[in-house]
């Protein structure tokens, strides 16, 4: 549990899960994919609490993808807990979701994020969305060095 | 003429009565004469016969005569008493006629030398008896003087034209003659009293003739020659004064100048030039003394006539201006005088009016039947008080007046014409109906208007006070004002008249009242002070409502308002849940959609080959399905969004914004080619974000039903102020629609047109219409087949709030 991981999908619904993975595939980019299933999940991996004990926590991925409608911890508590930490707030957090609700914009950006992305329904504009934002974060973005533990 | 001139002869009555008295003693003097002489004849005494024994004796005849016409004289001076009765009209006449005849006898005698004897026969044998030597007869002059004095006696009141008496003037000459005898008694000359050789009258007989003279002209003092001496003119006191004078100083100055010159005390000639001048200059005193008074009397006379003009035209003055109308009527209702406002008033001239038209013919018909009820009243009482009449004006139109008058009688108490006084009312009664209407208005109305004292008596009562309180208005006026206040607000009544006290005004002061039953009333009260003229404040006039019923409504309406609040608070319960859902709609149906479409591509992708082209189809249709879907869930979300966001208001320019919209919507329509009309738009007070909306939505309406057009189309969009609100319009040559749907045109997934003509969901225009709802404007469409479509909109011009 302590390989580097750079995209963690925080995403519940498993079709979603499984399209998404499709989709990064598709432009090999999910070689180091990390899906956790709910907003706890998600804290505990980028934490290093929990099951994710002992994970180094200076680790950061290059990107996390992050769906707002979540189990348990939703994606805006988890969008606030990771940019109010100190430890955290360099990742770049793309939330990806269902909701076009300018509300969820607003807190979001306010909170915030690095992009903002609503799943097309359809499924060629889903695919070509999140290969986009692949390529952008994990290829052409350069990332802030992690402080050497 | 006569009557005229008698005007100015004011007779003194005292004068006159003076006059008469002593021509009745002058007629008894002279039968009580006549009858001495007689008893003097009979007795043979020469004293009572000729005064002085020396003398010549009256002829017992001529006493007959003198007795006779003594007799005469004094039955023609009638008492005011005692009217003259025929009996001594007819002893007057015999009278008389025998004095004419007795006289005319011996005349005869002397002028034919007959010797018919009519003075001899009493006494005959004394007659010749005579202490002068001379017989006794009868002196021509003196039966010249019977002739005379008793033609006088019997025309007495013959009065010829002129005014001239006959027997003033037979009665004059009579005295003349009389006199001359007297005065040659009296200058101790026969010559005088003589006639000729003829015997002379005695001087008794003169004497008495002088008094017949006097009396008969004296008996008649208004008239004739008399007249002129009792008239209090300037002519009267001119003829008393020289008259006296005309009669004394001659006689004087003959006598003095008769004894001088018997004494020697001057000749003939001086004697007589003396006489002259001394004559002359006695004359001219008195004529300059009675001129001088004479001129005083005139000046005087002036300034009275002066004072009187003066007065005269003052009380003319105030007659014709005075403020009131003044006229006279005559007993057939004419009018006989008018003074100048009431000519202002009618509009007619003097002569329109007086001698030529009747009270009846100024006046409306009504009016008349009280003119005619009331007129016999005034001829027979003497007035008639606060007459109301309407007066006609020569133009026709009428006026109220208000009249009164009285009665102008003669001596006898006949009419002679009214006298009347008349008021414009017209002001008056403008201000009475004005008054009434008032009164009515305060009559009528349910509120209770009671006016009182400042020591609160009340002093009237309305309809409505009696309605609301239960009290008549006989119940309550004079009593105070706190017999409807219920005890424990009995302080109010003082504080309220205080304040009202120092002129101020109490409105809509709520509190409770006492009703005549005893029950509890809730009033809204308004007092307000009432001043009289100088401005002092002396009452107040209290206006109540009874509130007892609104108060009822205005807790029931409270109540609504608590379940209204409360069905409130529900209501906004139950749209946070709808938000709520309208939410997770948002998500939940998305993503099973994504799903579809989703593993739809990756079937279509990694398994298509072994589908086959039917399965390949099916699988299409199940792509295009969700799409769809995926829109309509898209489409409502805005739509229930466009009801949820708050507005945000602002001065917006409307051109700006459908310039920058159509813009953007012809990027997403790459190529096509439309005739594009922007007006200069009036801007509008809205939320831009909104606005944006429906003009997207109208505008790629508009685009999409004229894309089937070979010319591309046509569209317009223009907009006018109207007041408060502007309208805009957007409108194109598309294919229109039917106007028998409009109705369903602004419902949401309402489509007039067939998805495979035009796609769309049916949810732009509900959009259009929520949003220009919401800004508080209409909406509305003109359209029909093939005709293209006008959508007017209304939005606020400018910030109301």
């Amino acid at each position: 549990m302590n390989a580097i991981v750079d995209i963690l999908l925080v995403e519940d619904n498993p079709n979603d899960v499984e399209l998404t993975v499709r989709a990064l595939k598709k432009h090999h980019l999910a070689n180091k994919l990390h899906i956790v299933e709910d907003g706890e999940d998600a804290l505990e991996f980028l934490f290093a609490a929990g099951k994710y004990n002992g994970r180094n926590i200076n680790d950061h991925p290059k990107l996390v993808l992050l769906d707002l409608k979540l189990p348990k911890v939703d994606g805006l508590e988890v969008l606030r807990r990771i940019k109010s930490d100190e430890r955290t707030k360099t990742i770049p957090v793309v939330v990806l979701t269902s909701s076009k609700e300018e509300q969820d914009i607003v807190e979001s950006y306010r909170l915030g994020v690095n992009s903002y992305i609503v799943k097309p329904v359809n499924f060629e504009k889903f695919v070509e969305a999140v290969s986009e934002v692949g390529f952008y974060w994990l290829l052409l973005n350069e990332p802030t060095r992690p402080p050497s533990s | 003429m006569k009557g005229g001139c008698e005007r100015f002869v004011i007779h003194s009555q005292q004068g006159m009565s003076i006059s008469l008295s002593t021509a009745r003693m002058l007629a008894v003097l002279t039968t009580i004469g006549a009858i001495s002489v007689l008893v003097g004849w009979q007795v043979d005494q020469a004293t009572l016969k000729s005064l002085l024994p020396a003398l010549v004796a009256m002829n017992p005849m001529t006493a007959i005569c003198f007795m006779l016409a003594g007799i005469a004289l004094r039955l023609s001076i009638p008492g005011p008493s005692h009217p003259a009765s025929d009996a001594s009209r007819y002893i007057r006449r015999i009278a008389s006629i025998a004095i004419v005849l007795i006289g005319s006898l011996k005349l005869f005698d002397l002028v034919f030398g007959t010797s018919l004897g009519i003075d001899q026969m009493l006494f005959a044998q004394r007659l010749d008896a005579s202490p002068t030597g001379v017989p006794n007869r009868m002196a021509p002059n003196t039966a010249l003087c019977f002739v005379l004095i008793g033609s006088a006696l019997l025309t007495i009141d013959t009065e010829w034209p002129r005014g001239i008496r006959p027997a003033q003037l037979l009665a004059l000459l009579v005295g003349g003659i009389a006199q001359l005898a007297l005065i040659g008694y009296f200058f101790s000359t026969s010559h005088f009293t003589a006639v000729s050789s003829y015997i002379p009258m005695a001087l008794n007989t003169s004497i008495l003739f002088l008094f017949l003279s006097l009396g008969v002209l004296l008996s008649r003092p208004g008239s004739g020659v008399s007249m002129l001496l009792y008239s209090s003119t300037a002519g009267g006191a001119l003829a008393r004064r020289l008259l006296v004078a005309a009669l004394i100083v001659p006689i004087l100055l003959g006598w003095l100048w008769l004894v001088g010159q018997r004494a020697g005390w001057f000749t003939p000639e001086f004697g007589v030039s003396l006489m002259v001048v001394v004559s002359v200059a006695l004359f001219a005193f008195f004529i300059w003394r009675t001129g001088l008074s004479l001129h005083r009397a005139e000046l005087q006379r002036r300034e009275v006539e002066e004072a009187l003009q003066r007065a005269s035209e003052e009380v003319f003055d105030l007659y014709n201006n005075a403020p009131c109308g003044y006229h006279s009527l005559d007993e057939q209702e004419y009018f006989v005088q008018v003074n100048d406002t009431e000519l202002h008033w009618l509009g007619y001239t003097r002569e329109e009016l007086i001698g030529t038209r009747r009270f009846p013919d100024v006046i409306t018909a009504e009016s008349l039947a009280v003119f005619q009820k009331n007129f016999p009243v005034l001829l027979e009482r003497g007035s008639i008080e606060n007459l109301e009449f309407d007066m006609v004006r020569k133009d026709g139109t009428t006026f109220p007046v208000l009249l009164n008058a009285s009665a102008v009688r003669d001596t006898e108490g006949r009419f002679v014409r009214s006298r009347s006084t008349l008021f414009d009312m017209t002001e008056r009664t403008k201000a009475e109906v004005a008054l009434k209407k008032l009164a009515a208005i305060v009559e009528s109305t349910d509120d209770a208007v009671i006016g009182k004292t400042l020591e609160g008596i009340i002093t009237s009562w309305n309809r409505g006070a009696q309605q609301i309180y239960g009290y008549t208005a006989g119940e309550v006026i004079g009593k105070s004002i706190s017999i409807l206040v219920p005890d424990q607000r009995n302080d109010e009544v003082p504080a309220i008249l205080s304040r009202i006290a120092r002129g101020e005004r109490i409105s809509h002061y709520d509190t409770v009242r006492r009703r005549k039953d005893g029950t509890l009333i809730n009033v809204a009260l308004t007092i307000s002070p009432i001043s009289n003229a100088a401005g002092t404040v002396v009452g107040a006039s209290a206006i109540a409502r009874d509130v007892t019923e609104l108060k009822a409504a205005e807790e029931r309406i409270t109540n609504l308002n608590i379940r209204l609040q409360e069905h409130a608070r529900e209501l906004e319960t139950v749209n946070r849940e709808l938000e709520a859902f309208s939410y997770s709609v948002s998500h939940d149906l998305r993503a099973p959609l994504r799903s579809i479409q989703g593993f739809a591509n990756i079937l279509e992708d990694e398994h298509g080959p072994k589908l086959g082209p039917e399965g390949l189809r099916l699988l299409e249709i199940i792509k295009r399905s969700s799409t769809q879907m995926g829109q309509l869930i898209d489409d409502l979300l805005s739509f229930s969004r466009v009801s949820r966001t708050k507005l945000s208001l602002r001065e917006t320019p409307m051109t700006d914004l459908v310039r920058s919209t159509f813009e953007e919507l012809m990027v997403h329509n790459g190529g096509r080619r439309v005739e594009f009309v922007a007006n200069d738009l009036p801007p509008a007070y809205c939320d831009p974000a909104m606005v944006k909306q429906i003009l997207a939505n109208l505008l790629s309406n508009a685009l999409k039903f004229t894309q089937k057009r070979d010319d591309g189309g046509k569209i317009e969009v223009g907009g006018t102020p109207s007041g408060e609100v502007n309208e805009y319009y957007v409108r194109d040559n598309g294919v229109g629609f039917d106007m028998k749907y409009v109705e369903k045109l602004f419902g949401v997934f309402q489509r007039l047109h067939k998805a495979k003509d035009f796609e769309g969901t049916g949810v732009g225009l509900a959009i259009v219409q929520r949003i220009v709802t919401r800004h508080g404007g209409t909406v509305r469409a003109v359209s029909g087949p093939d005709a293209g479509a006008t959508f007017y909109f209304t939005l606020p011009a400018r910030d109301t709030s």
